[in-house]
């Protein structure tokens, strides 16, 4: 398992290094546990980053292949989720287009059509079986 | 927007901040951007890297009369090439042309318009068309000035004014002379060659974007780099057969340790 190098990313990614540092030791410190999502939230909370930062964090250790990814449908208006995790994000937007998600959200009963958000879940090793994950 | 939600849209996001940051003078166009792009192309760093250990495996075979050249050295070139301008970003697809008669298979394909427009600059499509022609050599020496004329003969038969030329063995190139000599006054009449060797494939390999390294191939051939030493020195014959063997001696230790025995 490797990590990114926090000057680097803190270069690349125009924050600072201090930054850059708090949210690869959080990422790290998940590797001890039992659950391997990474999640927005919780480096937020153990860091005392503000969320939007620490999800360009998270995003930029996904492209460059430090973190995994799962994807899920959530309905951009109500902001829940709609549908099962899946490996790949196109599967989304290929039941979104074969309405498999239905027309009208399960949760808030507004319309679906062109409001299906793809959720991205990081995850710290790759993901076979995302309903399993 | 969830502060606590990463979409795909905020991945779009991203790269258009990284825009932004390269323009203000903040940052290159390349570095994370050209990562984003793969990674929405599903570039997978191991999948390339098995490919590129192929590659490196067949770049030793000695060809003889009964190598199958096509399956033992074509193939692992071609399926490296395939993969790293289809899921790298730079096209949609390469599809196969088998021309009857011949042996090889080359690939042409769509660009990825929106990244390419975005990324090298906005006139290409205007400026080069909108299909690429992807050609490989993996053969026993450097692509010559007669392979680099086939390669460009076919690029126009099949209408395509992009090329991308892969050869394993680097370019018969120098001072201005050979290949080099075209690929400038090409690009300016609207013709535009992306030369790729072991090199760039190495550089890939070892973690460069692939959209970075057909960039640096694109601003070669915009600048005329091939005629001075530093632009051209790396695709030369020899340079590429060591670095092969080096790669091939890193990548097989065992393999390389039974040929350095034998050769002393």
């Amino acid at each position: 398992m490797t990590f990114p190098d926090p000057q680097v990313m803190a270069a690349e990614l125009g924050v600072s290094v201090g930054e850059a540092e708090a949210v690869v030791d959080a990422v790290r410190a998940l590797l001890g546990a039992v659950a391997v999502q990474v999640t927005i939230r919780h480096v937020a909370t153990s860091t005392g980053i503000k969320a939007e930062l620490v999800k360009k964090a998270l995003l930029y250790m996904f492209v460059r292949h430090f973190l995994s990814a799962t994807f899920q449908p959530r309905h951009v208006r109500c902001g829940k989720v709609i549908g099962k995790p899946e490996l790949y994000a196109e599967a989304i937007r290929e039941k979104a287009d074969g309405e498999e998600y239905g027309t009208t959200c399960p949760r808030c009963y507004q319309e679906l059509e062109g409001q299906i958000d793809v959720e991205i879940l990081f995850w710290l090793r790759p993901v076979r079986n995302p309903d399993a994950a | 927007m969830q502060p606590d939600v990463a979409t795909i849209r905020d991945l779009d996001a991203l790269v258009k901040e990284q825009l932004e940051r390269a323009a203000a003078g903040l940052g290159h166009v390349g570095n994370v951007t050209d990562h984003v792009l793969a990674a929405l192309c599903h570039w997978e760093p191991a999948a390339y890297a098995e490919m590129y250990k192929a590659l490196i495996a067949s770049t030793q075979i000695k060809a003889d009369a009964i190598t199958d050249t096509t399956n033992q050295k074509g193939r692992p070139l071609e399926n490296l090439a395939r993969y790293l301008v289809v899921r790298g970003g730079f096209a949609v697809r390469v599809d196969d042309i088998t021309v009857p008669g011949v042996w090889q298979v080359d690939g042409a394909g769509p660009i990825a318009v929106a990244i390419v427009t975005s990324y090298f600059h906005g006139d290409f499509v205007r400026d080069f068309g909108s299909q690429v022609y992807v050609e490989c050599k993996n053969h026993s020496g450097a692509m010559d000035q007669t392979d680099f004329n086939e390669h460009h003969a076919r690029m126009t038969r099949h209408g395509c004014n992009c090329g991308i030329a892969v050869s394993a063995l680097g370019f018969v190139m120098g001072n201005g002379l050979g290949m080099a000599r075209n690929i400038h006054p090409d690009f300016r009449g609207r013709i535009l060659h992306l030369l790729l060797a072991v090199c760039d494939l190495k550089e890939v390999a070892d973690g460069a974007a692939p959209l970075t390294v057909l960039r640096a191939s694109y601003h070669r051939a915009a600048n005329d780099a091939y005629v001075q030493k530093p632009g051209w020195s790396r695709y030369t014959e020899d340079a590429c057969r060591i670095l092969a063997k080096a790669e091939y001696e890193r990548l097989f230790p065992a393999a390389g340790a039974v040929a350095a025995a034998s050769s002393s």
